[in-house]
């Protein structure tokens, strides 16, 4: 069992991969948990799949944006979606939660009349969302390991603030930290 | 260099209704003033507006004779809002944490705590009588003690202008008494300008350089002495005919 492991590429990259994941998650996650926003990655995932819906039915219906990844559709829709949740959360102030909820079923919403539109997709679109631990690359692990760095030093240089935030942002904001822009980032 | 704030001609409106109407005031620099007003009559408005979390409809801000586009000391001005000590008490933050906050916007970004920022957050814990209880956890302090945190949070930067939006709500009497104690301290040995807003007429009349009294617009703005002899007058204006005001010691 133990010499598979050390033979197979793809059980190593999974089990690397695995274990950055595992990492970097809660260290994101237990600032949304404080926050009260625990359903944002729920809510992320569902823009993702309209923006692979999208680009899946872009790329059905005309031939010359073939070349579009629908992976880049879903990463782009999804920093969209954090725009307008921020966006939501200011005119929902005092039910800041309501924002994605909102955006979650609108995100569905779109999803579902995209791929009744293209009657079904020849691409499984819940096999880009999710994906397959097995089936990951050595760049697919390089990236992972790239983004677990970057998300852990910036955390750790923004520790701070991003405390603050989360405790009180009223009070954050009127010391002088930029929340807003924290908040998207 | 002599004003904190100067306030002209500022209206704000919810959507259509008015909230404020033209309220023109200054405080001086180490001056303690008393906005006292009804519940509805614009007084957190007005705070907000200061702050530059709300955007007047009309009139001019300048916070230390500068216009509020223009002015970035944030770090000068301490604020403790109405709802301080409504926080999520099952967040886990210790007293220390959350008095260190009161430092980091004056830090700026990337910067870790040091050895002098330590000290001030023990003194600024310490001036709030709560030494001892820097690694508690604050939702599991009382009432009164969890508004000290946040008194010690708004002064650890020590800034020159301290605003309270009706700090004591929801404190028991002797934790009250303590906390105007702790104001007329800072007011008379750190020379920090105040501005306090608060429902207790009885107890700021005999503390405040200056009250004033808004609902929508400013019925009064002087000195306690000339308040007095018309304070009936005054706050029927401001409450309406049945309202008694009582007098008590603390």
């Amino acid at each position: 069992m133990l010499s598979d492991f050390f033979y197979f590429d793809f059980l190593q990259n999974a089990f690397f991969s695995g274990i950055l994941i595992g990492l970097v998650c809660p260290i994101i996650g237990v600032f949304l948990a404080v926050r009260r926003l625990s359903l944002i990655a729920d809510t992320l995932s569902h823009v993702t799949l309209a923006g692979v819906a999208t680009g899946l039915f872009l790329q059905k219906n005309f031939v010359s944006l073939q070349i579009i990844n629908p992976v880049y559709i879903g990463t782009l829709f999804s920093l969209a979606g954090v725009f307008l949740m921020d966006r939501l959360r200011q005119v929902y102030r005092f039910y800041q939660e309501l924002a994605l909820p909102i955006i979650l079923s609108a995100s569905i919403g779109f999803s579902v009349v995209l791929i009744s539109l293209a009657d079904g997709f020849n691409a499984d679109v819940f096999g880009y969302l999710f994906g397959s631990l097995i089936a990951i690359s050595d760049k697919d692990l390089l990236v992972i390991l790239v983004v677990t760095v970057m998300i852990i030093s910036i955390i750790l240089l923004l520790f701070k603030e991003l405390f603050y935030i989360s405790f009180d942002d009223e009070a954050a904001n009127t010391s002088g930290i930029p929340v807003k822009k924290l908040n998207i980032f | 260099m002599n004003t904190s704030i100067n306030l002209k001609d500022i209206s704000f409106k919810y959507e259509n209704s008015l909230v404020l109407e033209n309220v023109s005031f200054s405080l001086q620099k180490g001056e303690f003033l008393g906005l006292i007003g009804p519940n509805g009559s614009g007084k957190s408005t007005l705070i907000k507006i200061i702050l530059g979390m709300l955007k007047p409809t009309k009139g001019e801000i300048q916070l230390f004779d500068s216009p509020i586009s223009h002015f970035n000391e944030w770090p000068k001005i301490g604020y403790v809002s109405q709802k301080a000590n409504t926080f999520n008490g099952g967040f886990p933050a210790t007293v220390f944490e959350v008095v260190s906050t009161g430092l980091f916007g004056k830090m700026g970004l990337f910067k870790w705590m040091g050895k002098q920022e330590k000290e001030m957050v023990k003194h600024a814990i310490n001036i709030v009588g709560l030494s001892g209880y820097e690694k508690q956890n604050i939702g599991k302090l009382s009432g009164g003690q969890q508004q000290r945190v946040f008194i010690a949070r708004a002064i650890v930067s020590e800034p020159e202008l301290l605003i309270l939006d009706e700090p004591t709500v929801g404190v028991d009497e002797n934790s009250e008494m303590q906390f105007y104690q702790l104001l007329e301290k800072m007011h008379s040995d750190l020379k920090v300008s105040l501005l306090l807003v608060t429902h207790d007429i009885g107890a700021i009349t005999s503390r405040v350089d200056t009250v004033a009294c808004l609902n929508k617009k400013l019925f009064f703005h002087g000195k306690p002495s000339e308040f007095e002899p018309n304070r009936i007058g005054i706050t029927d204006q401001l409450y309406g005919e049945n309202v008694h005001v009582l007098q008590h010691n603390h």
